[in-house]
């Protein structure tokens, strides 16, 4: 299994903190997820942008992904920021399987990476709807006050 | 015991109008990773449910 974790992009957070102030703003609802398929191996120390190798084919399912929906930023619980999504649906039919998913910032010119998810096995729709169902604890939280 | 288990679900269809949902068992951790939805007529929902990336600053880095 090529996925095997999920994860932060570490280049481009530190672009986003450093003087280059990378602007990849969470409450804009022009970011992407892209989904993709086993053979992908996420990269967290050095890929920088979504690219288009290994991602999902299929009936219902357009390369590039879908944009998020009702992004937000907030603190939760105490001390901890979390940014969440509202559920990602690939409506039906959509026949597609994936194993993973990457959530970048496609208004930027790079197409900055932000977050990838380890499904954690294979998920496939057939004909159907394909549903990423995040958590309630958010797509990802940094705890600032451990 | 696999074989015969096999052998008895070949061909069993589900009732129409009903459907069946069947966990995803997350292979790194065994928790559950999601869920498919089998339907009557064939077709099939996919339910990924991707556990929240959690990022911890370190407390000791506090002190330093």
């Amino acid at each position: 299994m090529a996925w095997t974790a999920s994860g932060l992009y570490v280049l481009n957070w530190i672009d986003l903190l450093d003087a280059t102030q990378l602007a990849i703003n969470t409450s804009l609802t022009t970011h992407k997820i892209a989904m993709y398929d086993n053979v992908e191996t996420p990269n967290f120390s050095s890929e920088v942008g979504y690219a288009a190798t290994n991602e999902v084919t299929g009936t219902g399912y357009t390369a590039g992904g879908q944009v998020v929906i009702t992004p937000g930023t907030t603190e939760s619980p105490a001390g901890t920021l979390m940014y969440d999504l509202g559920d990602q649906v690939w409506a039906s039919p959509t026949s597609v399987t994936a194993y993973g998913s990457k959530l970048y910032a496609d208004a930027l010119a790079a197409d900055n990476l932000i977050v990838a998810h380890n499904f954690g096995g294979a998920f496939t729709s057939t004909a159907g709807t394909f549903t990423i169902q995040w958590a309630a604890t958010g797509v990802f939280t940094i705890d600032l006050t451990p | 015991m696999g074989n015969k288990w096999k052998e008895k679900n070949v061909g069993v269809s589900l009732r129409r109008g009903t459907s069946v949902r069947k966990v995803v068992v997350n292979e790194n951790d065994g928790s559950q990773a999601g869920y498919h939805v089998e339907h009557w007529d064939d077709h099939q929902d996919a339910v990924a449910t991707p556990k929240t990336v959690a990022v911890k600053v370190k407390a000791d880095l506090k002190e330093e």
